[in-house]
This record gives C-alpha cells, structure tokens and sequence, in this order.
C-alpha cells in the first residue's frame, strides 16, 4: 500500500530508498562482470582483446535483459590488454551491438575515453560511481547516467565494468515516488540536478543547494536529495 | 520471427526482402569508403578486427573481407600480419584536399550557403546555451581538445570537430548533439577545408580560445557572437575557395 508522504523526511527518504534500490541492483550486476574480468587476468595475464570480449559478452547480455539499461560491459585501462592499447568490451542497443575499438566518433581524440568522468572517478578514488546525467556522443548518442565500478586485479586497476541508463528511463521509475513530493530533487557531484518533483527544474541544471532546509546523502552513491525549499 | 509477414505489394515486398551478402560488401566498402574520406576515421587508426566489424555491422565475416580487399585496392587501408598487426587507415588516405576540393566544386553556390546558415546557426545555438548550463570546469576541459601549433592539418581538423561535438553535449541535449554529429558527417570536412592554410590555423585557434573563455564565463551573448565570427569567417573562405573552383572549371567559350 502507498501512502502520501506527509513531511519533507518522509519524501526524502522515499526518494533515497527508490534511488538506492535501483543503482544497488545494477552495481550487483556490475560487480559480477568485474569478477569475470578479474579472474580472466589471472588466468592470462596476457589477456588479448578477443578473450576479454568472450568472457563478458554472456554477462553484459544478461545485464542488458536483467536492468533497464541501453548499454553495459567493461572498458579496459590503457595497456591493460597484451593486444590493444585501449577497447571497449561494450555491447548496446537492442540489437546489442558490440562497440570494440568504435565508440569514437572523430579521429584519435575519439579514442581516448579515459579524460571522462565514468572512467577517471573509479580510476583515481577506487569507488563506484555514477557519473551524469550528461549527453554520451562517445557511445550511444543520449543523455544518460552511467554506472562504473573499478575492476582490480592484485591492486592494479584493469579497466571499469558499466552500463549506461537513459535519464528518461530513470525519470520513469522515479516518477511515482516524485509524486506529491513537494520540492524534493536528486542532485549530483556537481549540484545538478538528476530528477526533480518540480517540473520545471530541468534535469541537468544547476541546483543552489543552500536554498534547499533539508539534505540527505545517499550511501555509496554520488548523490543527495534536497527538500523542503 | 517464424512466419514472414505478406505485404500488399511486390514492390514493398522488395524494400523488405533480406539483402544479399554480395550487396552488403559494397554498402559496407561504401561506408568505410566514406567514414576515412571524410576524416571521421584519421589516418593511421585500426580497424576493428574482421569478426568484430561483422558483429558491429551485423554482416557475415566473409563480407567484412571482401569489403575490406576492396579498400586496400583503393589504397584506403594497409594490413599487416603478425603481433601488434592489423588493418589500419593508410597515410594519406583521409588528406585528400583534391577530394575535397572536388566535394566543393560539385556543390551549387546556392548550396553552400543553405549548409552554412544551417551550420552556423545550429553551432552558434549550442555555443550559446553551452555558455548557459556548462560549469567551468566543463569548459576548462575543452581545452584539452585543442591542438598544438605543430599539429598536422588532419589532427587540426579532427580536433575541431571533436570540439564542436564537445560543445554541443554541453547543451545537455542528445537531439541537439545528434543534429551536430550529424552536420559533422555530412557538411563537416567541407566546412574545414580553410584549415589547410597555416596562418587560418592560428585564426580559428584564437577563435577558439575566445569562445572556451566566454563559456567558462558564462556568457551565452558573448559565446554565441564568437561561434558566429569564427565559422562565418572560415566559411566566407569556402565561399571564395568555391568561386575560384568554379571559374577553374569553366570550360572556356573559345574552346567550342
């Protein structure tokens, strides 16, 4: 049974369980491929491009049907690979096409995915997170919010296992729980907000936190929500 | 699916029937063909092996190869055998200004300056809401994609475009991006066919570096007039580059 939440507490907390809920059971996807990945490394530790996208075409299928996500797989650090500089084991799109050594749409810059956030956060601090919501003309052209976990083998980090979920699709499962609550919105890192009650806060836009009384932050992810205006 | 669907027609059973792998060897020679042309794959990149090209594509191996053969006979592409081999984009494969040049010269006046409304009106638009909603350390990264003074031109070319594309997503709108992608594919090249003069080169930078201050300031009026001064001006050098094409070509009346 849902009940209207009647303080600001309650909403937020609504939000936090929802919001939580969701990133939770796709980081358990994630961390499988991670798994997959790390005990491939070990196995060879000349590891080449074609043995990498064999052992997580299976699992990045399975978390393409098990989440709401348009994109998932593992992205390898520079040099990790014996045989490739840089690669993307990344299947998307309903037809779950593999993006290999694409994922670039212009010339050697293209290539170079490691100055993203998605990647460079779980590089530098070793944690999960969730980088977005912002526009992914490298792989699927949409506006998502990607979710990466670093992948280690003996403490040396070999690349990120992600996915990619449209904002859109997220907005969708927020919306009951954004419902009748008042001014309450999800924000980022960067005090940008993700979903919002308000229809006219746009997602991506530049949220001024200090208006906002009430605050909670969400464990283990890059988020808090903010009410009570 | 199990059962083939009956259409109403023969001819719309045609559009619907599967294409033969001989057809798709040249739709996917096609492609590449103009994915290097073009400068979208620079020059001296690999290629995706030939069973991931299938599985990107969604071809049969044996198609990718017999597109693939069909490239390095048009010189386009280079495969060599062994560890760290590979097919890859061949050196001076995507520099071809006479290409471009010839791209130019088939294009009506009245055309080129229908693309360049369209291009720097949707470039200006970007620039302007990107000033709008970018932070500044979004912008500050942008500078990372500007090239060195030394650069060659392809590398000059490549990083302009990856700049506009840049500045697009900063929107934050995945139509507006694609609409960008979009133009860069179809009209880009052409747009940067004045960057093969090194003095132009130094213009467009300092542009740039005008532009990246105002976004990072945020200040759309100002990012807007900058994207507009710097490709209104490169492109009034296509426009000139056009006219003097198009008297070349001229066949002169003395010769009927």
């Amino acid at each position: 049974m849902s009940t209207m939440p009647t303080t600001v507490s309650d909403s937020l907390a609504r939000c936090a369980l929802a919001v939580t809920a969701y990133f939770s059971a796709l980081f358990g996807s994630l961390e499988v491929i991670g798994d997959r990945v790390t005990d491939a490394f070990r196995t060879d530790p000349r590891l080449a491009a074609a043995s990498l996208g064999e052992a997580v075409q299976p699992l990045a299928a399975a978390t393409l049907a098990t989440h709401p996500v348009v994109g998932a797989g593992f992205v390898a650090a520079p040099s990790a690979l014996a045989d490739r500089e840089l690669y993307l084991a990344w299947w998307q799109g309903e037809e779950q096409q593999l993006l290999a050594e694409r994922g670039v749409p212009i010339g050697h810059h293209v290539f170079d995915y490691t100055r993203h956030e998605w990647f460079q956060v779980p590089l530098t601090t070793g944690q999960r997170h969730v980088t977005g919501p912002y526009v992914d003309y490298v792989c699927t052209d949409e506006y998502v919010l990607t979710a990466t976990v670093p992948v280690l083998v003996d403490g040396r980090m070999v690349g990120v296992a992600g996915a990619d979920t449209q904002l859109e699709t997220f907005e969708q499962l927020m919306r009951e729980t954004l419902q009748h609550a008042g001014d309450v919105v999800l924000v980022n890192t960067h005090d940008r907000c993700v979903v919002a009650a308000d229809p006219l806060l746009r997602s991506g836009q530049k949220v001024d936190t200090t208006a906002y009384a009430a605050g909670q932050a969400l464990p283990g992810l890059p988020f808090r929500v903010l009410g009570g205006a | 699916m199990a059962e083939v669907r009956r259409h109403r027609s023969r001819a719309r059973g045609a559009i619907f029937a599967p294409l033969s792998e001989v057809g798709r060897a040249g739709q996917v020679e096609q492609r590449l063909t103009e994915a290097i042309r073009s400068g979208v794959l620079a020059e001296g990149e690999r290629l995706p092996s030939e069973p991931e090209l299938a599985a990107m594509l969604g071809v049969a191996v044996v198609t990718v190869r017999e597109a693939l053969i069909g490239l390095r006979g048009q010189g386009l592409v280079t495969t060599s055998r062994g560890r760290g081999g590979g097919t890859f984009v061949a050196a001076g494969a995507t520099a071809d200004e006479e290409a471009l040049a010839e791209r130019l010269g088939q294009m009506s006046r009245a055309e080129l300056q229908d693309r360049s409304t369209h291009y720097v009106l949707v470039l200006a638009g970007c620039a302007e809401l990107a000033a709008e909603r970018a932070d500044t350390g979004e912008a500050e990264s942008l500078r990372s994609l500007l090239p060195e003074d030394g650069d060659p031109v392809g590398v000059w070319r490549h990083a302009d475009a990856e700049l506009w594309l840049s500045v697009a997503a900063l929107t934050q709108s995945a139509r507006l991006t694609r609409e960008v992608v979009r133009l860069e594919a179809d009209f880009g090249m052409v747009a940067r066919i004045p960057l093969g003069d090194h003095a132009v080169r130094t213009q467009v930078r300092a542009g740039h570096d005008r532009l990246i201050d105002a976004i990072a300031a945020g200040d759309p009026a100002t990012a807007r007039h900058c994207a507009r001064a710097e490709l209104q001006g490169t492109l009034d050098r296509v426009a000139r580059t056009q006219a003097e094409l198009h008297d070349r070509n001229r066949m002169p009346r003395s010769a009927s």
